[in-house]
């Protein structure tokens, strides 16, 4: 038989050991992460920061010239036009993301918390058209949408208007209308999420307490999804802030947003500098608002 | 009798549950007293939850009727039933304080938080819960959890609780030590507990009556006491305690005996509810604690077994002893047990006929056997 004494020893010399044990593991998790920083560095840090650097320069003839200056955000705050229409773009992604939420969270709830059978049928469904490419969409909706498209023939069709009507397409509107099809499935999988991960126990205590569907949703199910909201919303917020194709393909002169305006700068009017201090304003506001979400929705193990 | 039924807190009538072909609960009748800590015991899947859950309204019946206080509810949803229920894993709301927690269904009975301020600190104090209201789930440890738990199904001083399994997620220890706080509780505030456990101890030792349930059938219902030592199936005797299950034939029946013949010997067993004529095999049953080794003073049921093992239990020593088929366990303690005997020789095993339990053979398949 051992004494205390002597287990106390073994106690004791062991702790040390599982120490440096932990120590060896966090370094080692250190060692994998390098790959992981070095990609990022590739792909995200490096070519803001070519940008960035892009945006101090400035433009002279056809020429770049490499001098330090602030001219290009100067003209950025000098012109109206430039932050009217980043206001704007933000009114439309608000919209936007405000809309694709309205739309998302009842299909959300029925399919994730009512349905019993064929969840990941609908669900399946509502994300396929993922891979359908972007500009097909797109397109798809400028002949839904056009003079003879297939809205003005269901209207004349059913004896509505006369004529084809020219007020869908090649305005806010059929910016605003396509942008939140394309933001829906963004919304729509965080939603889905976060519904889904709800505990059934805590629906049915509620419900053993005194709350009727009505009070279930609104204590419990709504706010137990803020974290599919919040993700849902600002993706598709960045996401609708920062488009160009569907403004330039379906808005119009009245429907342009803040992208077209950068992509423009890399396209025609060929003025790189500008181009990237705009885009850099842009990228700081995308930043900003996912830090900010994550701040709000970092919350993990909320079910413990 | 009319004030009979007033005492009757929860009164299920013929209660069935399917699930599509599969039969949960099986015409379950149950009269739970006022007041009363009733129990829900049986092995896993027998329908203890399922039963609990109709009686919460989280589940509606197949089948039958489910009164509360005489009247029946089995039409009415769980947010309008005036009983609460204790949840195995606690949920806990994780999005709100302790503090809203306990307050949240005060709030859906329309209570200004004001208003609820001092029955939540009252709760709180009962649980002794006081000074961390303001924590959230995440932030305090399973059983204080399961006070919360408590505190929040009790604020509204509902008709019954109902408790699924409370404690089965707490170490031994603390297991131990809630089941006094929640004995305590329950006296203090008078309120009708409905337990589900699948530990025998835990339900022995806490209950008034306790049912005895399995394959969703109520085998017994009935107090600790009369379960233990008057079980009605084989299967309650196999699964209360330990047990002692010998193969024999009938020889004769009186109205108050029946005498058996167990290998050569000639033992008596108490007469019970089943039917017996001589011939019949049948099990006689006796619980080890109550069988003497070597008894000094001559016994009415006297056999001489082998001696098979002996296995010392720390408090006590478990002798094993047989004859052909038969196994016979006694439990002595370490004074009792002094001589020492070898394996092979003759032991001879004594009990009374007061403990000496009778079923029909047909029973044998209900017995539960545990790690053979
Ligand atoms: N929603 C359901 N659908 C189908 N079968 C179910 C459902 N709920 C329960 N059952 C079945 O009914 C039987 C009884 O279940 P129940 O949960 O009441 O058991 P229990 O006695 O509480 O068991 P445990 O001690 O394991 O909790 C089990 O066989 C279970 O598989
Ligand atoms: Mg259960």
């Amino acid at each position: 038989m051992e004494t205390t004494e002597a287990l106390d020893k073994k106690i004791n010399k062991k702790a040390p050991v599982k120490k440096v044990q932990k120590e060896k593991t966090k370094l080692g998790t250190l060692l994998l992460g390098v790959p992981v920083i070095l990609w990022l560095l590739m792909i995200v840090i490096i070519p803001v920061i070519l940008m960035l650097i892009m945006s101090f320069k400035i433009k002279s003839g056809y020429e770049i010239t490499n001098i330090f200056t602030f001219q290009n955000y100067l003209s950025f705050f000098k012109n109206s036009t430039y932050w009217r229409i980043l206001l704007k773009s933000f009114r439309m992604a608000f919209i936007v993301s405000f809309t694709a939420i309205i739309v998302s969270y009842p299909l959300a709830f029925f399919i994730s918390r009512v349905l019993k059978k064929g969840r990941s049928f609908l669900f399946m469904l509502i994300i396929i058209p993922l891979w359908v490419s972007y500009l097909v969409r797109i397109i798809a909706w400028r002949t839904i949408l056009g003079n003879n498209g297939l809205l003005n023939n269901l209207l004349m069709g059913l004896h509505i208007t006369k004529q084809p009507l020219s007020i869908f397409l090649y305005n806010n509107f059929s910016v605003i209308l396509t942008l939140t099809y394309i933001a829906i499935p963004f919304v729509f999988i965080p939603l889905y999420t976060a519904l889904e991960k709800i505990p059934n126990n805590l629906v049915e205590a509620a419900r053993d307490l005194g709350a009727n569907d009505f009070h279930v949703f609104k204590s419990i199910i709504l706010p137990l999804s803020a974290p599919g909201f919040i993700t849902g919303f600002m993706l598709s917020f960045i996401l609708a802030l920062g488009d160009y194709i569907i403004p330039q393909q379906l808005g119009g002169k009245t429907g342009l947003m803040f992208g077209n305006i950068v992509w423009s700068q890399f396209g025609f009017a060929s003025n790189w500098p500008l181009g990237s201090a705009l885009g850099f304003i842009l990228f700081t506001i995308a930043a900003v608002i996912l830090a900010i979400t994550q701040k709000f929705s970092g919350e993990e193990g909320i079910y413990m | 009798m009319s004030d009979l039924s007033t005492d009757i807190a929860i009164e299920l009538i013929n209660v069935n549950k399917n699930f599509q072909d599969f039969i949960a609960v099986n015409n379950v009748n149950l009269q739970i007293r006022q007041g009363e800590f009733f129990s829900m015991l049986g092995p896993s899947g027998c329908g203890k939850t399922t039963t609990l859950r109709m009686i919460a309204g989280l589940e509606t019946p197949s089948s039958g009727k489910i009164l509360l206080e005489g009247k029946n509810v089995t039409s009415i949803p769980a947010y309008r039933r005036n009983v609460n229920t204790v949840f195995q894993d606690y949920a806990i709301f994780p999005h709100m304080t302790l503090y809203d927690n306990i307050y949240f269904p005060l709030k859906m009975k329309g209570l200004s938080r004001k208003d609820a301020n001092s029955k939540i600190l009252k709760m709180l104090r009962i649980v002794s819960m006081e000074g961390l209201e303001k924590r959230f789930s995440s932030q305090i440890s399973g059983g204080q959890r399961q006070r919360i738990a408590l505190a929040r199904a009790l604020v509204n001083e509902p008709k019954a609780l109902l408790l699924d399994e409370p404690l089965g997620a707490l170490d031994f220890k603390l297991r131990v030590a809630m089941q006094t706080v929640l004995k305590e509780i329950q006296s203090n505030v008078g309120i009708t507990f409905v337990y589900v456990t699948h530990d025998q101890t835990e339900a022995i030792t806490m209950s008034d009556r306790i049912a005895v349930m399995r394959d969703g059938i109520a085998h017994q219902i009935g107090s600790p006491d009369e379960i233990y030592n008057k079980p009605k199936t084989a299967f309650v005797a196999s699964f209360i305690g330990e047990m002692n299950f010998l193969e024999g034939k009938v020889i004769s029946v009186n109205d108050k005996e029946v005498k058996v013949k167990l290998d050569e010997y000639e033992v008596y067993c108490e007469r019970n509810d089943n039917k017996y004529s001589s011939g019949d095999e049948v099990l006689v049953c006796v619980r080890p604690e109550k069988v003497l080794t070597n008894p000094i003073k001559k016994q009415i049921n006297e056999v001489k077994y082998k001696l098979v093992r002996v296995v010392f239990r720390g408090d006590v020593y478990e002798i094993t002893t047989k004859l052909n088929g038969n196994e016979l366990k006694s439990v002595v303690s370490a004074v009792e047990w002094g001589k020492t005997h070898l394996p092979g020789e003759d032991i001879t095993m004594g009990w009374d006929i007061t403990n000496s339990i009778i079923y029909p053979i047909e029973m044998k398949k209900n017995i539960i056997s545990y790690g053979e």
